[in-house]
């Protein structure tokens, strides 16, 4: 213990950040009615800065809602996986769901795909990557072991699913006994900043965010070296319900895949971060159904 | 051990248990722990002092304690901890083995910029401990290429204090693993709350002080690989069969409460990767 009120615990901060993060579900949510009495109710998972996150979407709700003639309200969920128990209990009517919780939601909740944003590079996917400082003297699975790992959270494809089927197809069976230690960082830059700072040999996360961080700073591209790379999955996809009825789906499609086309929508998609929307179908999710068989994990134990 | 400096000191203490549990029941332990100022002379008159004793082991904290036993060069079978970077310096010998440490600085660099715009970022250090000075220049090999002007504060006694107070206002500091500066933080420190600059540190004791941020490796884990490299050597290995280590995992200590009589608020990103945070 440093002084006598400091606050010894892996993240401290995320104490601070869990609190936010519950309030603000809070106030957003609503008994359940008909989905256009009431609007919608839309979830999101957690990036690593929620309040540009929040920034991010507040135009595109906002957006929806005028163009669709009632509220489409949103959530950010405490981490990634709480989505799938909020759509277990019926509190959400959709969600922006990054690759695993959509093909989970899809297989296992039936929830239906609908449009996927294509970032400012053009691409509507991303990969995961396996990366180390490159002064740790790691190049190979081999050298992995006995080290640390860091993993982004277990519904995630690039920050867990991928790297799980790297390992076992270099013949690690049991990451427990193979790193001295495994945790979940809870966002993908996180993982990344605990590489770079030593708190972790080896970590996982999507390339967007990677690439992101490289651009705000460019001396982590030379701190850091690239082991392995997934091959391309969905990076975020706007799943529905099932149960919304399919000319309400389709009004949505329309409405996201129409947004380039006006100057109010372009407005939207910049602060977005996206050029424009495409549509989504359930064969984009099939390579993480192979990946999870790869893994040995069985998608739907998730909880 | 380089006088009272903390983060040494829990190395130590880490060292005693982790020895003391290694060491064969009914075997006698002594141990002899001298705490010089960190000059070179003083260090230099302490490692002879133990060569007279005929010790069976020295164990040195900090790479000027270190090199102080190396220059020696008796026979006395060494073993170090808490030496910035090893692999970066000649710190070898027959009879030489040891645990170093290693923090990127980068990581540090960006957590400062990340708290505010830097122009100038000052580097207080001492030119009389090795690892120190390293430390430093690897800062000024990150600030040409990041286009940051760069002061560097020699400190070798605490009239050179008085030096902070030329530096720039609108600044940020690195206070540099160094015995010497530690030794002189409680009077540093104020002057850099004055500055309204923000300091980060790899010795964390250092935020007791008010400095703003540490990125450090616990330097328990140290004196415990140490004890065990030692209860190895006492126990008949020779230290060149005993492969030297660098630990670089490593703990953030953000400091919430120094931040506010700055005037900087923590971003919340940086929060949520802190191990410790002081409010």
């Amino acid at each position: 213990m440093i002084v006598c009120c400091a606050t010894k615990f892996r993240s401290a901060g995320r104490l601070f950040l869990l609190v936010f993060l519950c309030l603000t579900a809070v106030t957003v949510q609503a008994p359940r009615v008909s989905a256009k009495a009431r609007g919608l109710l839309i979830g999101i998972e957690p990036e690593h800065n929620i309040f540009d996150q929040i920034e991010r979407y507040r135009d595109l709700a906002g957006y929806l809602s005028d163009q669709l003639g009632f509220k489409v309200r949103l959530t950010i969920m405490s981490r990634y996986g709480e989505v799938i128990k909020r759509f277990k209990s019926r509190q959400l009517d959709g969600a922006f769901l990054s690759s695993f919780t959509a093909a989970l939601g899809i297989k296992e909740f039936q929830l239906e795909p609908v449009a996927s944003p294509v970032n400012l590079e053009g691409k509507s996917t991303s990969r995961g990557y396996i990366f180390v400082r490159r002064d740790s003297g790691i190049k190979t699975v081999k050298d992995m072991r006995g080290k640390s790992f860091v993993f982004v959270d277990p519904a995630t494809t690039e920050g867990y699913l991928f790297p799980m089927a790297f390992l076992r197809r270099h013949g690690v069976k049991d990451r427990h006994s193979f790193f001295s230690r495994c945790w979940f960082s809870g966002s993908h830059a996180s993982a990344l900043f605990a590489v770079l700072d030593g708190r972790a040999d080896i970590g996982a996360a999507k390339d967007t965010v990677f690439n992101k961080q490289i651009a705000s700073d460019p001396s982590i591209k030379s701190e850091l070296r690239i082991i392995a790379q997934s091959p391309p999955v969905p990076e975020v996809t706007l799943c529905l319900r099932d149960d919304i009825p399919a000319s309400l789906r389709q009004r949505i499609l329309s409405v996201l895949l129409n947004m380039k086309n006006t100057a109010r929508g372009r407005q939207v998609l910049k602060k977005f971060a996206a050029l424009r929307f495409i549509k989504a179908n359930n064969s984009d999710f099939a390579p993480i159904s192979n990946m999870a068989k790869e893994a040995g994990i069985t998608m739907s134990d998730y909880k | 051990m380089p006088d009272n400096t903390p983060y040494y000191s829990t190395m130590h203490r880490a060292f005693v248990r982790e020895l003391k549990r290694l060491t064969p029941p009914g075997q006698r332990l002594k141990i002899i722990l001298q705490r010089p100022f960190p000059d070179p002379i003083a260090l230099s008159n302490t490692a002879r002092k133990l060569i007279a004793a005929d010790v069976n082991l020295i164990v040195a904290y900090g790479s000027s304690a270190t090199l102080a036993v190396i220059q020696e060069r008796t026979d006395i079978p060494l073993v170090y901890a808490g030496f910035y970077n090893p692999e970066a310096t000649a710190v070898q010998g027959r009879n030489v083995t040891g645990c170093g440490f290693k923090v990127p600085l980068t990581s540090i660099l960006r957590y400062l910029r990340s708290l505010k715009q830097i122009s100038t970022l000052s580097v207080v250090y001492s030119s009389l401990e090795e690892d120190s000075v390293r430390q430093a220049n690897e800062f000024q090999r990150l600030t040409i290429e990041q286009h940051i002007r760069l002061t560097k504060i020699n400190i070798k006694s605490r009239r050179d204090i008085e030096k902070l107070k030329s530096t720039t206002d609108d600044g940020a500091f690195f206070i540099t693993g160094s015995a010497i500066v530690s030794s002189f933080i409680g009077d540093i420190i104020p002057m850099l709350q004055e500055k309204m600059a923000p300091s980060a540190s790899i010795f964390p004791d250092q935020t007791a002080d008010g400095v703003t941020l540490a990125l450090y490796q616990p330097p328990a884990e140290q004196g415990k690989e140490a004890a065990k490299m030692a209860a190895k050597i006492l126990l008949g290995t020779p230290p060149k069969n005993i492969a030297p280590e660098v630990l670089r995992d490593t703990e953030l200590v953000v400091n919430l409460r120094a931040a506010k009589k700055i005037g900087i608020n923590f971003p919340i990103h940086l929060i949520v990767e802190a191990t410790t945070v002081i409010r």
